[in-house]
Order: structure tokens, then sequence, then C-alpha cells
């Protein structure tokens, strides 16, 4: 066999960067690609979650024993295909260095290219935020970027500068790779055109964008401040009840978050306090002097990563002081969305009677 | 001997609930003093005043056809006294009662209304709209029942209810005054075996040896979540939400086990204006009834309304502890998602296991008996079977599943 | 109040209800304004007390229709006062009295009686429609059962599937095509509802629209799309003929069905069609809300069935369109149902877009004014022979 006859994309993060929307689009587009020798190995699941789960070996409410075995398998799937190979989850990003060169030995014999998806911090830092207390975590958003402002950048412990801090994040993953096979995808900044960001993708992952045609719709979709707030108020109450993250999933992320709170009109979104505009410039500044020493391979522009700083006329929304009427209309939204849910599960009675059913069928060798 | 029936007519929300209970649940004490409470379950006597007075009820009706006139049949075959007690009967129109006092033939009547008074029985009349998914705000409410035309249902049902004197006239025109007793309810504060001891009173029973059943109790809201259930009312009515679920989730789950057990809520009273009307329409009252010669047990003076906290407006609730109460709904929504849930995945479990085992079962019994027939006789033996054992299994499997959800429902 | 007061307003107000009993008309006031101050002695005060003015009222009315002359006055007018409304609403509604206040203060206020709400009239009517019903034993005859036929199977529309059954039925059969009657969505799922108030329903017109909208799905009567596929699965698509015609159309529709099969039916003109109207099936409803409190199920069954051909007609000519908050959820399965109905394969005859509904309704069966349907329907049921013979041996009181 030919040296060097795969070669393997490993698309990293960073988190809320769009990789929903990257990762569905592949997905969704699995035939058309392998038609042109690219490859988006998934096997019977739905994203590289697991399998990065598993590399990073972090607990994840209990899921870490389940998915025990999902790196290697990947790998091993990996390693049937030739020609090109999408490997991509954003939970990689955090990988501590002897995870890496784990991960760089399994695909010893490929050429391996990173990918790096990134966005301006003023964006990032709340998008963080989010996306924990949909974990059921709860903490102040005044207390997060207090944290997320105070801690170690290089060698860091804190999950946000782990999946976040782009110099940091790149030199742990790229050791021993040139610098031209590291790419740099800049998210554009809002109000660009939709395809701007999968076109950017394509480039660094070299495919061309026509491959792909089936456009997404699937978003990691974002709820306001108000909505943030009362999920945080929430997980409270739930930490104290005693609600398990296998019920919190499927009940609250799944059916309260997405499918009732993330598509509520008229939401106000959570920013960054104008004080923090200060330091996250300076790390900016600092991000890209390292870029541009580095020699990486930059697909967009670094000006994407400049955060914009907040106007005069719009007085700053504190998000953990939402207007308690935009809280409450959530509330109720969200109670109505639990009563309805719990109105609607399936009647036991007829499940129970289509599971005997199909036993029986069984029984009768059907 | 004469026959005697005592003829406890409501109102609502005065503690009859609460007598009901205790009579139910002590026949032996009834009939150790010569009393029967003749009903099969605490609030027995609700079908039959829904059949004397011809009140749709969501249903019920249909159970309620010829309840009263079997009532009234077990009354006059009774040598015990019979006591009768239901408070919607309180809303009996004269051709009602007419009927009613006829069916009693020779029977000596007794008329028993416990009442208390309007600045405690309009809040929780509102309460109990809500609660039955009105959207009517507390305002509106107290302008319709203010207003002297009383015109449409929920005007004319709550002084139907509510109106004592005119209560006590329509029900006690065909008695002696002396027959007619009003029990006044206690003011907030006083001992609760009270306004037992003042039905018991009336009735002419030794209240200490009656014991409580456990019955329910029908708890009241405060302010913020009663406006709670009227904004989830807004939201959930006009075919979002059927009836059953709105009972079992919004009324039962969410305001009588998880919202009315919230402490530290602003109760609700009335505004200025209501109070000084339903002050002012108490002294009527009060006057009017003292003229009548009725035996009152307790005090007419009960019957005005005593001073009360802070008025705190439900229709502008404070956004934030409505928030909070809705907060705890949702914990009580999930938490009642996720047990069901583990219930029904645990009843598959168990099921499955059990179609295993007649599984297995099956296959050792056609080894042993059938071992030697050919292979298609025995595909054939074995379909027949399984149709009739599927039967059972079927059967079997409804049955549990039908005697879980109606226990947990 | 003075006792004088309160003497004299008795006597003119027995004096009145003497006055309706023999089929008086004239109004409570105009009653008032023509009496002599009576003599307070005189009058001749009986035990029970004085009717609620609605219970007068509906005497008066009834008494002012021409069908009074030919049913028991006397005795259903004695039904009618001594009988209280069923339901909630205001009850033993006093007579407002002009010359002072003839109460004691509590209870209802009085009412001039001639202004009083007609849909309260209405619910006074139900009670007694629903006591004259159950007064009246069952007729025991066994339903007549002509032969059964080989008929062509006709489906869908409530209203005119019995007509074009009957219709196919006159002549020769040939093929076994199947005709779903198909319409306007809003009057096939106004039918539907009729229907089930003929069968013993309660649920107002709204809440039948909520309950379809909210399971998303239509009853099959309404469904032209679903049944025309479940029948496709069985006899093939090109068997299934969508015959599309509005509910008046009777005449077209059996002529369209009978060209799609090939069946030669003559020239006969369409018979009446069947079934309650929209202000009938309300009244039902109403009536039905009533019976079922009363008697058993059969015996409901029973009485519908004598009441439906006694219902009067509706002189308003109501019609039941969709509830604004339901109409696009409507407009939406009309539009999916035409899709599915082009391109199912199925003969469609007629012009799909007939079944888009009409605007949305600006009152519903709640607000419409069903008094002088009540009326007369109550003096039909009260004019029958079996009814008339208990009345007038004795049975107005209980």
């Amino acid at each position: 066999m030919p040296a060097m006859s795969r070669v393997v994309s490993l698309h990293i993060g960073a988190p809320k960067t769009g990789t929903t929307y990257l990762q569905d689009r592949l997905a969704l587009n699995r035939s058309a690609l392998a038609e042109h020798d690219v490859h988006y190995p998934l096997g019977l699941h739905a994203s590289h979650f697991r399998a990065a789960l598993d590399l990073i070996d972090m607990p994840w409410g209990g899921q870490r024993e389940e998915v025990r075995g999902d790196w290697d398998a990947l790998m091993r799937s990996v390693r049937r295909h030739s020609g090109k190979v999408v490997v991509s989850h954003e939970i990689l990003a955090a990988a501590q260095p002897d995870q890496v060169a784990k991960a760089m030995a399994d695909l010893e014999g490929s050429e391996v290219h990173l990918v790096y998806t990134a966005r301006d911090l003023a964006r990032q830092i709340p998008a963080d935020w989010q996306e924990g207390i949909k974990h059921q975590r709860a903490r102040s958003f005044a207390k997060f970027v207090r944290r997320v402002q105070n801690a170690r950048r290089t060698r860091p412990t804190l999950w946000f500068w782990r999946a976040q801090g782009l110099p940091d994040v790149l030199s742990r993953w790229s050791a021993g790779l040139p610098p031209e096979r590291v790419h740099l995808v800049t998210v554009p900044q809002s109000g660009a055109p939709h395809d701007l960001l999968w076109e950017r993708y394509c480039q660094a992952v070299g495919i061309d964008p026509e491959w792909a045609p089936t456009d997404s719709e699937r978003v990691n979709s974002s709820i306001g401040a108000a909505e943030t707030t009362l999920l945080r108020r929430l997980n409270h109450r739930l930490r104290d009840a005693g609600l398990d993250p296998a019920d919190y999933r499927p009940l609250v992320r799944e059916r309260m978050v997405h499918q009732c709170l993330a598509l509520r009109d008229g939401m106000t979104r959570a920013t960054l306090p104008p004080d923090a505009f200060g330091w996250i410039s300076e790390v900016t500044e600092e991000w890209i002097e390292w870029i541009e020493g580095s020699g990486i391979d930059v697909v967009g522009d670094l000006k994407d990563l400049r955060p914009t700083p907040p106007t005069d006329d719009e007085p700053w929304q504190d998000p953990d002081r939402p207007a308690t009427s935009d809280m409450l209309d959530a509330a109720i939204d969200a109670l109505v969305a639990m009563t309805l849910e719990a109105a609607h599960r399936p009647d036991p009675d007829e499940q129970i009677g289509a599971k005997i059913g199909r036993a029986a069928k069984r029984l009768r060798g059907q | 001997m004469t026959r005697k029936l005592l003829l406890h007519v409501g109102a609502p929300k005065t503690g009859t609930s609460f007598v009901q209970d205790l009579l139910f649940h002590n026949p032996k004490a009834l009939e150790e003093q010569g009393f029967v409470y003749p009903a099969d379950r605490f609030d027995a006597h609700f079908l039959a005043a829904l059949d004397l007075m011809e009140l749709p009820w969501g249903g019920l009706e249909t159970q309620a056809v010829g309840a009263w006139d079997r009532l009234a049949e077990q009354i006059r075959a009774e040598d015990r006294t019979v006591i009768v007690s239901h408070e919607i009967l309180a809303a009996a129109s004269r051709p009602q009662v007419r009927r009613a006092m006829e069916s009693f033939e020779d029977t000596e009547v007794h008329l028993v209304l416990s009442a208390r008074d309007l600045v405690r029985q309009i809040p929780a009349e509102w309460q109990e709209n809500v609660k039955h998914r009105r959207t009517i705000g507390y305002r509106e409410f107290l302008d319709t029942i203010m207003d002297p035309e009383r015109s449409g249902k929920l005007a004319s049902w709550f002084w139907s209810v509510q109106e004592v004197p005119a209560i006590l006239d329509r029900w006690g025109e065909s008695l002696p005054p002396g027959r007619v007793h009003l029990v006044t309810v206690p003011p907030p504060g006083a001992p609760p075996e009270l306004l037992w001891q003042r039905f018991a009173g009336v009735l002419g029973l030794d209240p200490v040896r009656f014991e409580r059943g456990g019955g329910r109790a029908n708890p009241s809201l405060g302010v913020p979540e009663t406006a709670l259930i009227r904004r989830v009312n807004g939201r959930v009515n006009h075919g979002v939400l059927g009836g059953d679920p709105y009972r079992a989730l919004v009324r039962e789950l969410v305001a009588h086990r998880t919202l009315s057990a919230r402490t530290g809520s602003a109760r609700l009273y009335l505004p200025a204006d209501a109070q000084a009307w339903a002050t002012e329409l108490s002294e009527r009252w009060v006057a009017a009834l003292s003229t009548k010669g009725y035996d009152v047990v307790g005090d007419l003076a009960e019957l005005q309304p005593a001073p009360t906290g802070p008025f705190v407006d439900p229709d502008a609730p404070e956004e934030g502890e409505v928030a909070d109460a809705a907060l705890d709904a949702i914990v009580a929504l999930l938490q009642h998602e996720v047990d069901a849930r583990r219930d029904a995945r645990d009843r598959e479990r168990a099921l499955r296991e059990e179609v295993d085992v007649l599984r297995r079962e099956r296959d050792e019994a056609w080894e042993r008996f059938y071992g030697r027939a050919s292979y298609r006789a025995r595909q054939k033996l074995v379909r027949a079977a399984d149709r009739s054992r599927l039967m059972a299994l079927l059967l079997r499997g409804y049955r549990k599943a039908r005697g879980r959800s109606s226990r947990s429902a | 109040m003075t006792r004088s007061v309160s003497a004299t307003f008795d006597a003119v107000a027995w004096s009145w209800v003497d006055h309706l009993r023999g089929r008086g008309c004239t109004p409570w006031l105009d009653w008032v304004s023509r009496s002599e101050p009576a003599d307070p002695g005189a009058s001749d005060r009986p035990a029970w007390p004085l009717p609620g003015a609605a219970q007068l009222e509906t005497v008066r009315r009834l008494a002012a229709r021409p069908r009074a002359a030919e049913v028991p006055f006397a005795e259903l007018a004695e039904l009618v006062l001594h009988r209280a409304a069923p339901g909630r609403g205001p009850d033993d509604l006093p007579l407002l009295w002009p010359h002072g206040d003839a109460r004691d203060g509590f209870g209802p206020p009085p009412v001039d009686p001639a202004r009083i709400p007609h849909s309260e009239l209405v619910r006074v009517l139900v009670g007694a429609l629903a006591e004259l019903l159950v007064r009246t034993p069952d007729e025991d005859r066994p339903a007549p059962r002509a032969a059964r036929r080989r008929r062509p199977t006709v489906v869908g529309s409530p209203a005119l599937a019995p007509v074009v059954r009957a219709a196919l039925g006159r002549g020769e059969h040939a093929g076994s095509g199947v005709v779903v009657l198909a319409g306007p969505l809003d009057e096939l799922l106004g039918q539907t509802w009729a229907l089930r108030m003929r069968r013993g329903g309660i649920a107002p017109w709204p809440r039948h629209v909520e309950r379809c909208a909210r399971k998303g799905r239509l009853p099959r009567a309404a469904d032209p799309a679903g049944t025309s596929a479940r029948w496709a699965e069985r006899v093939g698509a090109e068997q299934v003929h969508v015959v599309v015609a509005a509910p008046e159309q009777e005449y077209d529709a059996q002529r369209a069905a009978a060209d799609a099969l090939g069946i030669e039916i003559g020239d006969a003109a369409a018979p009446r069609r069947r079934g309650p109207d929209p202000a009938q099936a309300e009244l039902l409803r109403r009536l039905n809300q009533v019976l079922r409190g009363r008697t058993s199920p059969d015996r409901h069954r029973a009485m519908v069935n004598r009441m439906v051909p006694l219902l009067a007609d509706d002189p308003h000519g109501h019609r039941l369109t969709v509830p604004a908050r339901h109409e696009g959820w409507l407009r939406d399965v009309a539009g999916e149902t035409v899709h599915r109905l082009r391109e199912g394969g199925f003969r469609v005859h007629g012009d799909l877009d007939v079944l888009l509904p009409a605007a949305p309704a600006t009152a519903g069966p709640a607000d419409w004014d069903l008094l002088d349907l009540a009326l007369d329907s109550c003096l039909a049921v009260a004019g029958a022979p079996a009814t008339a013979v208990v009345l007038t041996s004795g049975g107005a009181r209980r």
C-alpha cells in the first residue's frame, strides 16, 4: 500500500462556531461526497461526539462509561478509507497533550490536517455560558465572565480556555505538523452571506463546496438572556430535586430549550458588559500576533476575530437581570410545553399493546 | 315517631367536604346515635343534586339519571334520621325546591345552611373559576358579581349559591323558621373542631365520637399562584390541552399538589371598593336574617367581614413571584414526567420478561410432547396455540396496565 | 314594601298567569297598565309562589304562535310554568312592578319579561321539550327494514350521501366503483357535527372544530382525501370516484355520481335533504345535554329519533363557519386535501377548488337566535298525538 494515500481533516472546534451546521451538512451529503472520495464516517451515530468524548475522557453527565472504545472504533473506520476523511467534533479542542499524541499515533500513516473554526470572544463568552447552562450548570453570567477573565490561558484548566484559547489549542494539537497543514477558519461577522462559512470550511478541508449541495437547517440554536437566566434558576431547583442528567437531556435540553424556548420571538441576546471589551481586545491582539507569527493557513479574515465594541446608543442589559416580564413569559411558555409533553406522552396501554404484539409476532416466528 | 331529615344544602367553600368526610367515615357512630348518612362515597349526594337541578357537569350527569328519586325513596324508607348533604343544592330554584320537598312526603325536614362572610367567599369563588380553566380577571369577576343586574351564567350561579337570605328563603319557604338552621363558619384562627361542633349541635350528634377519614382538602392558592394558573389557561384553552390532562396536570398536579403547598405568597382579599360594598351588603343580610326567626348556630356577627391583610392585585401581580411559582410548577411537571417514563419502562420490561418466560415454557412443552411429529405439523400446532395464548397474554398485559394507570392517574 | 303593594302585585300577576294559560298573549307591562287596581282581598293566590318571569314570557310567546291552537295549551302552559330551566343561568326572575319594588331586596332583580334575552327563553323551552319527551312513552315499533339490495358504495358528505345512495339504488348497478362525496370542508365539518348532535352529542360547534384541529385530522365523513385513499387500497384508485358538490346541490350530486358509475337513474327530482340543519342541530345539542341526565342512552336515542321529524324550520337560515382561530388550520388541511385528491389517481368529477372553506365565522351557534325554532318545535312535540294524550290525561304535574 503506497504511503500517504489518505488525507485526514481533523476538525477540532471550537465549540459554538457553527460546528453543528457544518457537521450536519457533511452528514446530509455523505453519499454525494463519497463519490468524490471524501468520507465522513458516522457508523450508527449522528456525529463524532461519542468518539471525541472517549478521547478527551471527561465525565460529561455520566456519559463517559457509555462511550468507551468509540474513539478506537472511529479510528478503525477512518483507516478503512482512502482518499479524504473528515473527523469533526468541537470538544476535541479540549484534548490534553497525551490524548493528542494518542490521536496522532492512531492516524500514523495518514496526512493529517487540522481545522479549527474560530469566532470573536465577544460572541464566544456569552455563548459558552449559555451552553453550560444548557448542560445543567447554574453559574451567573457575571461570575462566569469573571472566571474566564481571571483564569490561566496557557496550559489552561478552565474548560472555556481549553476549547477556546486559540494559540493554546493549536499549539497543543499541531505538535509535529508543518504549519501549512494547520487551517484556521474565521467565522464571518453577523450579516455575512449564509454560505460564506461553508465555503471557507470547504477551502480548509480541501473540497469543492458544490460537492455537498444539500443545505442543513440545523443550528445549535441559541436562547436569549431571559430564557437563559430562567433555565439557570430552574437548574438550581432541579439540582435540589435530584433530577438525573439522563432525564435532563431529553426533557429539559431537547423538549424545553430546543423545541420551545429557542423558538421564541424577540429574544434579547446576552452580551458582554462594556468594561470587558478592554481585556478581550488585548487577548485578541495577542492571538492575531501569534497567528501571524506561526505561519498557519488562515482561511477568511483575521479581522473577523476582533470583537465589535458596543455602541453608545444602546445601553447594556445585564443578562443576570432580565426584565421579569420577559422571564415570566418564557417561564409560562416552558410550563405549557412541559404540560403538553406530559399530556401527549403516548398512552402506556397502547405502547404496551404494541410491544406485546411485536413479541407475539416473534413467538409465531413471523 | 316522625321520620326526620337533616338537609344540608351548602354553601360551597364553607367546610362542607369536611363535614361530608366525617359523616361518611363514621357510619357506626351515626348508627349508634340513630342517624344514617346514606352514601357510598363521601360526596354521594352530588349526583342526586345534579339530577334534581338538571345540571350538566362534565359528563357526570349521565350517572345521575334518576338519582334524586332513588335518594328520596331511601329517605322515605328509613326509620332513622337521615342526613343529606351537598353544597350545590344551595342553587336549587323554587320549582326544584318544591319538587324536592314533595318527594320527602311527610318527613320532618330540617334545613341546614353553613355560611361564611363574603370577604372569604368571593376570592375563593374566583379561584375556583380559574382552576376550572376560566381566564376572567379578578376585577372583571368582581364587577360581574357586583353588577345588580346579575346577568349571565357566572353572576347568576355565584348568587344562587352564595346569597344566604335568598337561599334560606327558597329552601325555607314551606318550613317553620325553627327548622331552618343557619350555621356560621368561625373566623380564621378559630380551632378547626369548632365548625364540626356547631354542625354536630344542629344534627344532634355527639361530636367527639367522630374520626376524620383523611379526606381531601380543597386548598386555596396565593395571589401569584392564581395569576399563574390564569395565564396558563389563556395558553392551553381552545383545543390546545384536552379536559382530562388539564384536570390531572394543571388542576391536580400543579394547582393542588404543587402551588397550594407554597408558603409565603400573598393571600387574596378584596380591593377597598369591593370590601366596602361587601361590608354594606353583609349588614343588610344580617339585619334581614335576624328578623326571620331562624335557628342561628354560631353568631350572625361572623357573617360581617373582618379586617383583612393588604390587598394584592392578582391582575397585576409581582411578575418575579409568578415566574418563581412557574419554576416550581415546571419542576413538578418534570418530576412527574420522569416518573411516568420510568414507570412505563418498568412495565415494558416486566411484560417482556413475561413473554420470554412463556416462550421458553412453550418451547419446552412442545419439545416434550411433539418432539417426534413432523416439522410441518409442529409448526401448525405452535401457531394455533400461540394465538390462544396470545389472547390471554394481551388481556393480562392490558389489565395490568389499566390497573396501574388508573392508580397513578 | 307595603302589604298593599304586594297584594296588588300578586293580584295582577296571578290574573296575568290566568290570561296566559288561556292562550292570551298580552305583554306583562301592557297587562299591568290595563288592569284595574284590584281589591287586595279578592286575589285568589295559589299555595305556590308565582312562576319565574322567563317561564311566564315563554308561555306568552308560545301562545302567540299560530300552532298554539293545535295543542292542549293550558296543560302545556302548566308544564312550562312549574318547571325550572335546566342548567345554569338566572332563575326565579321576579316580574318588574312599575308601582314600586314588590320584593324584600334579595334574589335577582325584577325584569320586564318582554326584555328577557331569547337565549333564556330557549333554555326554558329546552327543559319543557325534554320533559315532554321523557313523559311520552316510547312507541314500540320495530324498525322497518327494507330488504337490502346491492347498492353502489357511497361515502363522504353526511348530508348528500343518503340522497345519492337512494338515487343510485333506483338504477341498475353495473360497475363496482365507489363514490366519495366531497364538498367545502367547513360545510362537511359542520355536517359531521350536526350528525353527532343527531346521535345525542353535546360538544358545541367550536369544540368540535377544536378537537379536530388538536388531533390534526378530520372526521372520516369530512375527509374525502383519507376516505378515497382507504377505498383505493381496497378497490384501486381508478375505481374511486370523487364527486364534488355543495350540500344544496343534491340533484347535481346524484347526476354526477350516476354518470360516474354509468348508472341510469332517470330524471327524478332529488328528495329533500335529510338530517338537521345547523340551527336544528344546535337546539338538539342543548336538548341532548338535558336528556342525557334524564334518561338512559337507549331512550335518549329513541327520543331524539322522535324529535327530529318534529323540528321546526330555522327561519334565519343560520350557517356554520369555522371559528376564526382555526381558519388557518382548515385552510391548510383543505389545501393538502385538494393536493392529495389531485395526485391520488382517483377519478375526480367537479372542481376541487370548491373544497376550500368560506370566510371564518363572525357568530357561532352559541349566539344564534333559536327562539322561533324552539317555540315551534315545542308546539310540534306537544301537539304530537302520543304527547298530547299524556298532557291531557293529567300528567302536567309530576
